[in-house]
């Protein structure tokens, strides 16, 4: 009788250890979406963030897949229909986006971003209001800063321009290199980093609040237990050394910055922007 | 055929000729054999150097479209990638086993297998993965197809092949037209020399051509002339000597004539005087010696004659003047008891006298010289190119081979018991050598004597 309970036991012990196993195995084979805002051109955002969310994955047990699309509007809807279970994106904040239920879990360690109206350095364009009927590049409708919050103080200082899309911010940014357009709504950090690989001089006219910079969000039918995973290996880049080498790797591909990683993060954080969409008189964000 | 064939038979335009076209045709197959070398390596150098150019630009193509995901941007990008010269499949692969496969219409071969096997060369394939920021979104394989590049060479040799077949027709009937033209000198001094051959030795050649056919030309004139003038001294001097030879001859026979009438004069002037036998031997003898003597003069004059026709020259028969002469030498040949026989004898070109004098002469040696009775002599003829030979053997004592070439010198003879003035054979040889012949004696099948003399074919008129 001892026999067969001590062999018995060995057998559940095995199976056990089985399951626990395959249960594992049932985990680290989970795939999740992570979907990146087209800020610049697709491939060198996935040269961004690929090896970020290949470190990412192998620290949370999770493979995480980057997706992008061509322009801020496609990956604005996108977020409207819930593609993916991971945004690196502010499009999360704005009708009817906020409806899907995105949820801030980190922010980026970088300063806070503004969105600027620029001009190139030697442009005889000093104020807003020398841009009344000018051509004015933005991204999209879709862009947050390059377009909302700068149209935003555009149509409540009455100065009326002519609109130009580029696509995506390094588009835009592109476009008032080349001349195309007198001046071009942006994203702070993204015109710095273009302006330094670019090489190109250029001078702020007009600047905004403060923003922090796109959060990384969940979508509510990611459980909890990745939710957590994945912010915890996202926190911890800084401080580990393979994850600071990727960072600085990534990071040096588009000439940002430091300090560069995450910190975990809430909507709290990123109130400023809820408050944006709730009172802003531009009507045809997308 | 088989002489014609030989390298030292064949026209000299026509060996230049065929040396050229042999040299050009040698160096348009190793121009061939290295162009079709140096195409192969190129092809495959271009092959290989185009698909790693294509295994670094089409995954750059495709980037985009892989990241964004969007797969019927990357099947157009890749149906367009396709169409390009010598990509004949492209293939993708994504993690998810998602194969997309391109592929461009066959081309078709254009050039000959054999060449499209001289060049050796076949698809040639790669792959690559494409990997952006560390994650690997699928990879690339490309197919090449070496046909387009197989067409461009055969085109090329073609072109190669036509030029190389133009220089070979445009070189030959240049040096043809060439030749043909600077060779005409030669036709020249070909025509001339044979005129000159011929006893025209007025014949001279205006210079022409190149400063090689002037020198030679040149040269000929002068020979010509100065052939002219040896022959108009030679003719001078035989015509003196002949001349006076004749006048000699005939002059001679007069005192000839007197010695004979005279010595028979005296015979008759002795034959009253009794028994004075030495005075009658020596009459006997100066009668003969006087005889002899004009029949010596007789037959030189016969022998400077010899070398000009004393008639026309005409196609003769000799049957009718052998039978002639048979008849006039009949009570001869009975005393001689010789028998003469012939079969068809061939027609010479010849006048009548001389011919007789031929005849005669062997006719009269063999009678007298012959040594064997009954005597038979064969008459015979045959046809040797333009002349014809022909051949008197008697069946007699023969002549020593020491003494065949001897006998046709003048006043040789190889005995003195007969009349003869040891002039006949020479006469007979000098007649033939006038018109081009010879005479020779051999030694016939029973022992006797074969006199030989060629003289031209009779032409009938």
């Amino acid at each position: 009788m001892k026999q067969l309970a001590k062999t018995s036991a060995r057998y559940v012990a095995a199976f056990s250890l089985l399951f626990a196993l395959l249960g594992t195995q049932k985990v680290m084979a989970e795939s999740y979406t992570f979907g990146v805002l087209p800020q610049r051109n697709a491939v060198l955002t996935a040269q961004f963030w690929n090896p970020i969310l290949e470190y990412v994955s192998a620290k949370a047990g999770v493979s995480l897949s980057m997706k992008t699309t061509r322009t801020g509007q496609e990956s604005s809807q996108a977020i409207s229909r819930g593609e993916y279970d991971f945004t690196y994106s502010n499009h999360i904040f704005k009708a009817p986006n906020n409806e899907v239920g995105y949820q801030v879990i980190l922010r980026p360690r970088s300063a806070q971003v503004y969105a600027q109206i620029v001009v190139t350095k030697s442009s005889p364009i000093r104020h807003l209001a020398d841009l009344k009927d000018k051509p004015v590049g933005f991204p999209s409708r879709a862009a947050f800063l390059a377009y909302a919050v700068a149209m935003d103080e555009l149509l409540r200082k009455d100065v009326t321009v002519v609109p130009t899309f580029g696509g995506n911010q390094e588009g835009i940014m592109g476009q008032l290199k080349a001349g195309r357009v007198m001046a071009a709504a942006v994203n702070s950090e993204v015109m710095q980093d273009f302006s330094k690989r670019e090489n190109f001089q250029y001078r702020i006219i007009w600047q905004s609040q403060p923003f922090y910079n796109l959060p990384i969000a969940a979508h509510p039918r990611v459980p909890r237990q990745t939710v957590e995973a994945v912010r915890k290996a996202f926190a911890g880049m800084s401080g580990d050394p393979e994850g600071l080498r990727v960072l600085n790797a990534s990071n040096a591909l588009i000439q940002q910055a430091p300090p560069y990683g995450y910190i975990a993060a809430g909507q709290k954080e990123y109130q400023a922007y809820i408050d944006f969409y709730r009172q802003t008189i531009v009507k045809d964000m997308e | 055929m088989k002489s014609f064939l030989q390298w030292k038979n064949i026209p000299f335009i026509t060996q230049l000729l065929f040396f050229a076209a042999l040299v050009l045709v040698f160096a348009g197959v190793t121009l061939v054999f290295f162009s079709v070398n140096e195409e192969r390596q190129q092809i495959g150098h271009e092959l290989r150097q185009s698909l790693q150019d294509d295994l670094i630009s089409l995954p750059a193509t495709l980037q985009e479209a892989l990241v964004i995901g969007d797969f019927a941007s990357l099947e157009k990008q890749i149906n367009n990638y396709v169409l390009r010269k010598e990509i004949f499949r492209v293939v993708f692969h994504d993690p998810s086993a998602l194969e997309l496969v391109s592929e461009d219409q066959p081309v078709i071969l254009q050039a000959p297998v054999w060449f499209a096997q001289a060049l050796m060369s076949t698809e040639i394939k790669g792959s690559t993965a494409i990997n952006i920021g560390s994650r690997n979104y699928g990879d690339i394989t490309i197919t090449l197809t070496p046909i387009p590049a197989i067409n461009r060479a055969w085109n090329k040799m073609q072109i190669l092949l036509q030029v190389l077949l133009i220089t070979l027709i445009v070189n030959l009937c240049g040096i043809w037209l060439l030749l043909r033209r600077g060779l005409r000198p030669l036709a020249a001094l070909d025509q001339a020399s044979q005129a000159l051959a011929q006893g025209h030795k007025e014949t001279r050649i205006t210079p022409q051509g190149s400063p090689e056919f002037l020198r030679s030309i040149l040269a000929f004139n002068h020979m010509a002339q100065a052939l002219q003038e040896n022959q108009e001294v030679i003719v001078r001097s035989r015509n003196d000597l002949q001349r006076f030879a004749e006048i000699s001859a005939h002059h001679l026979q007069e005192p000839a004539r007197r010695l004979v009438s005279y010595s028979q004069r005296l015979k008759v002037l002795l034959g009253e005087l009794p028994n004075d036998d030495e005075a009658r031997l020596s009459l006997e003898f100066i009668d003969q010696q006087a005889r002899r003597q004009q029949r010596l003069l007789r037959d030189i004059q016969l022998y400077l004659a010899a070398n000009q026709p004393r008639g026309d020259v005409e196609c003769i028969d000799p049957a009718p003047l052998l039978e002639r002469l048979q008849n006039r030498l009949e009570s001869r040949l009975k005393e001689a008891d010789c028998h003469i026989e012939h079969g068809k004898l061939l027609p010479v070109q010849l006048d009548a006298p001389r011919f007789t004098d031929i005849l005669l002469t062997l006719l009269d040696n063999a009678i007298n010289h012959g040594g064997k009775r009954p005597l038979h002599i064969s008459i015979s003829s045959e046809a040797c190119g333009k002349r014809i030979r022909y051949c008197f053997a008697d069946d007699g004592c023969g002549i020593p081979p020491e003494y065949r070439e001897r006998v046709f010198l003048v006043f040789e003879r190889l005995s003195s018991s007969h009349e003869g003035t040891g002039i006949g054979l020479a006469i007979v040889r000098q007649i033939a050598l006038s018109v081009g012949g010879n005479a020779w004696i051999e030694e016939s099948a029973g022992g006797g004597c074969s006199v030989y003399f060629e003289l031209p074919q009779g032409e009938p008129s």
